[in-house]
């Protein structure tokens, strides 16, 4: 009995491992991050896009491709060169390289894009949250919104664009003009469906200011939701200015764009299908590429699905 | 109920109103006036004759409603009367009487300028920009009345509305002497059967394309090739012609050949063709896409819901996301090649014509694909949402049919979201057609939009964007009124708390 007590010692009590929690360490970001890269197609899409991008900000850097010169427009032997090692997409009509024009044509359509996305979601989101929030305020905006909803979006942008004229920033006010009242309509409903939540209730009774309900309680919990469309914004302003330039009225022509390129190149689809085709497939491969990615990052950015 | 119908159709013509007028204002305030000059064939041709360049050029601006212009004679003659003593002495620049008529040109405004080559001397007065535009509304809507036409070479034109009877004796009609169209209200056997010319819109002259034709007139007429028939014409005289008496208007001078057909000067008649005009041929390429797009995606979108995560129900996920995120110039040239290469159909409409039906298939496809995507989205998810709800439970538990649990419970609840979607459907079908018009070069109001741009025909443009608003704005209301007819729970009175929100599209 006596040498049974000998053998055991007491043992005291650890303060630091009595205050510790016992869940695991949750991080957000960190499982956004991790849900994410279990995708294997995001993965691959993710290199896409910005293998895409890295070429299409670096190359005309190097290639200072000008749709105004045509340097070699006399020697008649490098016109229609199918893809060869020389022209990795070939060449057309005036004996361009069709990689050179490509990768211009891209550098345009991405900047346009994350341009004109960013404004919008901005704007769509600063006024969005207010508009939700602000009784008032609902009642002017929802009036205005109710006229230029209904509206179709590529008249108003066809429109504004002929009145305007063609150009790099007039093509951006155009995209953004209407488009950011459409993305704060659709944060205002969202706003309006959590603002009156329990904890929101709570936090106001607590005497919390608007401007920290929106940024500290309602808008991080929308955060999949921005997400979400961010990732539909970006193919859709995409297609919208490549729709605009092909038309006609976008760009100026001194600037080159995937929309552009593919109107120009329409006249050879039938006779030289690789002119007509290249711009096309990079125009699809960077709003899917763009699109995917999005949609699975909103996805990881909801923490329903982390565990 | 009604008092809120009432006030939606007020606001509907409100928002159409607002709309049009922001166009027409920035259309005639940016773009270049001058610009309308570039592809005019006209302009091209007096260009070499300065002296009478801007007589020609300030003629066509006062047409298109930038200012008043008055050359010399018009100024002496409204002073003064035509034929006058007066009016010989103020055509000399230099005489009292001419600058006395110039001072009173002078205080309305005008601002006088001599062209140096003939010395002619012309006058003309900006129009402030909301005089232009109450100008443009309070012309838009015309009624034909027998004191319209003011023929100086026909002064004793006989001015009455009277009951007569068609060329061939086969049909009466209200007729009409002294209006612009001879024929008020007439009877055929083509739709609706009673027709009118008594009301006409006008939103002023198309030009450079289409030239000097009144805008809505190019969308309303039939085109294509003329087909003839034989035809009596009031004179008695029988010919081969494409003449559709009904259209006939007043002509100010008759040639020798109008002579020997009409008896009178209602002889600026239509031609029968044999394709629709641009309006009908969108609105036949619209519909045809609607119930497309509404006959494949409802079915489809029951079945992937009934086999969720199957191959079927992961094709057409893949398929939403394709028409989403691939940029709608692209997958509709896709589409485009893969109808023209794998199933032999015509890569334009003009190659095989408004008559033949497979000239329609490929665009009506086109215009569909991007409401299919929308639709079946929806349609899966309602479905899939509702597979759990508790009267779906209850209908099983009954022990129903999963076929029957889907037709005659949940699709009967879908039906309303899916209707409130249709204006959103008629919306994106007026934007598709700008693209898909232009892509299969259909000879419709989107390819007339492209077109009209692309030459400065301002008129034009304004016309268009006014229809596209137009129906766009209608079919908002239509789709609300619709769905209040098909759910009676739904009410869109203020004063019930339950009013519809719109379903974002």
């Amino acid at each position: 009995m006596s040498n049974a007590n000998e053998k055991f010692q007491f043992v005291k009590i650890d303060e630091f491992a009595s205050e510790h929690i016992s869940a695991p360490h949750y991080s957000y970001w960190k499982s956004v991050f991790k849900q994410f890269f279990k995708s294997k197609l995001a993965i691959a899409m993710l290199i896409m896009a910005a293998v895409i991008f890295s070429i299409s900000m670096i190359q005309p850097l190097f290639s200072n491709y000008n749709p105004m010169a045509s340097p070699d427009i006399s020697d008649f032997s490098i016109r229609f060169n199918r893809p060869n090692l020389t022209f990795w997409f070939g060449t057309d009509h005036w004996g361009n390289s069709l990689f050179d024009a490509v990768w211009s044509g891209a550098r345009t359509s991405i900047t346009i894009a994350l341009l004109a996305t960013s404004i919008n979601m901005g704007l769509g989101i600063a006024v969005g949250a207010i508009w939700g929030y602000n009784k008032v305020l609902d009642k002017y905006l929802l009036e205005i919104y109710n006229v230029v909803a209904n509206v179709p979006f590529l008249l108003v942008a066809i429109m504004l664009m002929y009145v305007l004229g063609p150009g790099f920033w007039q093509l951006i006010f155009v995209l953004c003009m209407t488009e950011w009242l459409s993305v704060a309509y659709f944060i205002r409903t969202q706003v309006m469906i959590i603002r009156d939540r329990e904890y929101n209730l709570v936090s106001r009774t607590l005497g919390t200011s608007a401007v920290r309900m929106i940024s500290r309680n309602i808008l991080p919990f929308l955060t999949s939701v921005i997400v979400t469309m961010l990732s539909r914004e970006i193919p859709s302003i995409i297609s919208s200015e490549s729709f605009l330039s092909f038309l006609g009225v976008g760009l100026p022509p001194q600037i080159t764009s995937l929309g552009k390129l593919i109107s120009i190149y329409i006249t050879y689809y039938g006779t030289y299908p690789y002119l007509f085709w290249i711009p096309v497939a990079v125009l699809a491969s960077i709003s899917v590429s763009f699109y995917i990615v999005g949609q699975t990052f909103a996805d990881a950015s909801d923490p329903k699905t982390h565990r | 109920m009604k008092k809120y119908i009432l006030i939606r159709i007020l606001r509907s013509i409100f928002s159409i109103l607002v709309v049009t007028s922001i166009a027409y204002m920035l259309i005639f305030e940016f773009v270049p006036r001058n610009r309308v000059f570039e592809n005019d064939g006209m302009y091209a041709k007096i260009s070499n004759r300065p002296e009478q360049l801007p007589l020609y050029v300030n003629q066509k601006y006062e047409e298109l409603g930038y200012l008043n212009f008055s050359a010399q004679d018009e100024i002496c003659r409204d002073t003064y009367g035509a034929a006058t003593s007066a009016y010989t002495i103020c055509m000399d620049t230099t005489s009292s009487l001419f600058s006395k008529a110039q001072a009173k040109y002078e205080a309305k405004g005008y601002v006088f300028k001599t062209i140096e080559l003939s010395g002619v001397v012309y006058a003309t007065r900006e129009i402030p920009m909301l005089e232009r535009l109450w100008s443009f509304f309070s012309k838009m809507i015309v009624i034909d009345n027998p004191n319209v036409i003011q023929d100086e070479t026909h002064p004793d034109l006989e001015r009455k509305i009277y009951i007569g009877q068609n060329w061939n004796k086969t049909s009466y009609a209200l007729m009409c002497s002294g209006c612009e169209h001879k024929y008020l209200v007439y009877f055929d056997w083509a739709f609706p059967f009673i027709h009118q010319n008594v009301v006409s819109i006008n939103f002023g002259r198309s030009m450079p394309n289409f030239y000097g034709i009144p805008t809505f007139e190019v969308l309303t007429m039939d085109q294509g090739v003329n087909v003839l028939k034989p035809v009596t014409f009031p004179s008695g005289v029988t010919a081969d012609s494409g003449v559709l008496e009904y259209t006939c208007s007043y002509k100010t001078s008759l040639d020798s050949l109008d002579q020997t057909k009409f008896t009178d000067n209602y002889a600026n008649c239509s031609l029968n063709k044999d394709a629709p005009s641009m309006m009908g041929t969108s609105f036949i390429f619209g519909i045809l896409a609607l119930i497309f797009s509404y006959l494949i995606s409802i079915p489809l979108g029951m079945y992937m819901a009934s086999h969720k995560g199957r191959a079927i129900d992961k094709a057409g996920m893949t398929y939403i996301v394709f028409v989403i995120a691939v940029p709608a110039l692209a997958y509709i040239y896709l589409f485009r090649y893969i109808g023209s290469t794998f199933f032999q159909l015509p890569e334009s409409y003009p190659s095989l014509g408004p008559n033949n039906i497979l000239s329609y298939i490929m665009p009506t496809i086109s215009l569909a694909l991007p409401s299919i995507a929308g639709l079946l989205m929806w349609t899966r998810r309602y479905m899939v949402d509702q597979n759990t709800a508790d009267y779906v439970k209850f209908a099983r538990s009954k022990g129903l049919s999963e076929g029957q649990i889907y037709l005659k419970h949940i699709l009967r609840n879908a039906i309303i979201p899916i209707a409130h979607g249709l204006p959103g459907a008629i919306i994106g079908a007026i934007g598709g057609a700008i693209i898909t018009e232009r892509i299969y070069a259909i000879p419709g109001m989107g390819k007339m939009l492209n077109d009209s741009i692309r030459v400065f025909n301002n008129n034009m443009v304004i016309t268009l964007t006014f229809i596209f608003t137009a129906l766009a704005i209608l079919s908002v209301l239509l789709g609300d009124l619709l769905i209040t007819r098909i759910d009676p729970r739904i009410s869109l009175d203020d004063k019930k708390k339950g009013k519809k929100k719109h379903v974002k599209r």
